[in-house]
């Protein structure tokens, strides 16, 4: 049994170039690109069918990262959000009632490797977490703006040395997770400090790591194109998902903790049911790179799923779930 | 100052290498050298050839066209089996090219030789051309050479294409920049020596990227720190990669480097099915 989905709106030419990467909160989804703007646009009013501009563009942050940006991410409250440049820095944002976001610091890692890489902000938008070429997990706690230039860093684990690319931060903040060029799997305990599992299967590039929304699960993907699924308290790899032909770029668990969505090299988005450990849906928008997928978080008035990809085409395109499937 | 005055004088070309050779003790490096001549010819406000100064050349080049000097032919680049050394132009030279399609630059060597000695010059599917290359860097005489060409070529109806083919690395599109848009180092030479249609054939990472299977496993190299350093220095310090700058399809690639952490060497194609050659008519045709 497959779902249906589809592609209600795109945001072309949202960014001169390539969308590197999404993050959505309740109101905005908010977009990095190798431009040096971030672009901000609304969700509010995508819910009513009669909507001209389902998505308008409320805010460009101008000049953000000069040499453009490759990770942004939002807390799960909606109310901050991180931004890591390719010129190494990291900024935190926050909005405000007025829905506007103003930058309210910078990270610079000062280590000899510098460069931050994946960045994921825990729930309450209290913590950042970071990746570095050398495999160091860095936290920061970024809970009082201007503190320490932005934030002070809290935690660094030490891994095997191989390349963070991807991380994440547990909903319950318990955990962080973070996937690895050498395709090692680390998840760490945020109190103790302690690595909690390395994970086992993937051999490749980690490009994405998500924790499930009730922290059950844990699902990571990359160059070996599979998707796996671990459970997070044993550690035990419980599914290997197959069916992208190319490398996968992003991952992003539905908030009801059903569905899972995933971008690939070669522009597909699939949609996977954990039930059932299958692929379900999967949607092209053209042979162009998704560098990011995210599920839109579901508001009031919103009846279906809907989700947004990015990449390639520098154009963030919506899919919603056709009614009766 | 002695040495050049002579040189001119007399009409003698002279390289810096035989400059430097003249009294290696008062000079004691080649590169003060250099130097010397370089600020010599900024300052004075002229290009280093009208002080009869040359570069002692190391590009190579393979096609089917003619140098005439003085009403006779003194070039064949013909050879598959010989190299031919990029000549050192004079004012006058007239450079025939009437068959020519295309002309390739090649950054490395070693795949300079492999399409010379299949002949690809003659056999590409996209008609007959010129290969050449400049070892790495080329140097002034490669890029003179090439901009002569492109200079012939703008005068006639049918337009030349200028391809570059590199490796898909943060040095290779350091050195395909160095053919269009000249060096930092020397900016005084670059209006006239630069190539405005070069078009980056390959190879580039997404390339390879976009057909995993095809390549397999060692086909593409992780980027290493240095790797990465210098594609932000790149992105950092040259407006030739800046975000409004002339070349945003390149910058952007340095970008997606930056992403998937992988290079990729021109060689991997040579186990594509068609060969490098199947492969760059294909491109080639693609670029049309």
């Amino acid at each position: 049994m497959s779902k249906q989905y589809l592609q209600t709106h795109t945001i072309s030419s949202a960014h001169p170039t390539d969308i590197f990467s999404l993050a959505v909160t309740a109101a905005h989804i908010l977009s990095a690109s190798g431009s040096s703007s971030l672009r901000v646009h609304s969700t509010a009013s995508a819910a009513n069918p009669d909507t001209e501009d389902p998505y308008p563009l409320t805010q460009t942050l101008e000049g953000a990262h000069k040499l453009g940006a490759h990770h942004i991410c939002a807390s799960r409250d909606g109310k901050r959000a991180a931004s890591a440049g390719f010129e190494g820095s990291v900024k935190v944002w926050e909005v405000d009632e007025s829905g506007a976001w103003r930058s309210i610091g910078a990270i610079v890692d000062n280590a000899k490797s510098g460069e931050v890489w994946a960045i994921a902000l825990s729930e309450d938008g209290k913590y950042l977490a970071g990746t570095s070429y050398d495999g160091r997990i860095n936290i920061w706690d970024v809970s009082t703006p201007g503190a320490e230039g932005g934030g002070k860093k809290i935690r660094e684990f030490e891994t095997k040395g191989s390349f963070g690319m991807s991380i994440d931060i547990s909903p319950d903040g318990a955990l962080t997770a973070s996937g690895h060029a050498s395709g090692s799997i680390y998840i760490f305990s945020n109190s103790t400090g302690r690595l909690v599992h390395s994970l086992p299967g993937l051999l490749k590039p980690v490009r994405a790591v998500t924790f499930s929304p009730g922290c059950r699960y844990i699902a990571a993907a990359g160059d070996s194109k599979v998707v796996a699924l671990y459970d997070v308290r044993s550690g035990e790899q419980v599914a290997n998902l197959s069916g992208h032909r190319s490398w996968v770029m992003s991952l992003d668990w539905s908030t009801t903790g059903e569905w899972l969505l995933s971008g690939a090299h070669d522009g597909k988005a699939k949609v996977w049911s954990i039930e059932r450990r299958e692929c379900v849906a999967t949607q092209t928008e053209s042979e162009k790179t998704l560098w990011a997928v995210k599920w839109l978080p579901k508001t009031a008035g919103m009846r279906n799923e809907t989700f947004a990809t990015a990449g390639a085409n520098r154009s963030i395109s919506f899919y919603r779930e056709a009614s009766g499937t | 100052m002695s040495i050049l005055l002579d040189a001119i004088r007399t009409g003698q070309l002279i390289s810096k290498r035989d400059i430097y050779y003249i009294e290696p003790e008062f000079f004691r490096a080649q590169y003060i050298v250099n130097n010397i001549i370089d600020d010599l010819a900024c300052t004075i406000g002229v290009n280093r050839g009208a002080l009869n100064v040359e570069a002692a050349g190391k590009g190579l080049v393979a096609g089917n066209f003619r140098l005439i000097r003085e009403s006779q032919v003194v070039l064949d680049a013909q050879s598959p089996t010989e190299d031919t050394l990029i000549p050192r132009l004079k004012n006058g030279d007239e450079i025939d090219i009437s068959r020519i399609r295309w002309v390739m630059v090649i950054e490395k060597e070693a795949v300079f030789h492999r399409l010379a000695r299949s002949a690809y010059h003659i056999r590409a599917t996209g008609g007959e051309g010129i290969l050449v290359t400049g070892k790495g860097y080329p140097d002034l005489s490669t890029r003179a050479f090439l901009r002569k060409l492109y200079d012939v070529a703008s005068t006639r109806p049918t337009p030349l294409r200028f391809y570059a083919l590199t490796d898909g690395d943060p040095h290779g599109m350091a050195i395909m920049s160095t053919y269009k848009y000249g060096s930092v180092a020397q900016l005084h030479e670059n209006a006239r020596l630069s190539l405005p249609r070069l078009q980056w054939l390959g190879l580039r990472v997404s390339d390879i990227v976009a057909v995993p299977d095809e390549f397999g496993d060692k086909a593409l190299c992780p980027l290493t720190k240095r790797d990465r350093n210098k594609i932000l220095a790149m992105l950092q310090n040259s407006p030739v990669w800046a975000s409004d700058g002339p070349e945003p399809q390149w910058r952007v690639e340095l970008q997606r480097m930056l992403m998937l952490n992988f290079k990729a060497e021109i060689e991997v194609l040579y186990e594509h099915t068609g060969g490098l050659e199947g492969w760059i008519d294909r491109r080639m045709f693609r670029q049309e």
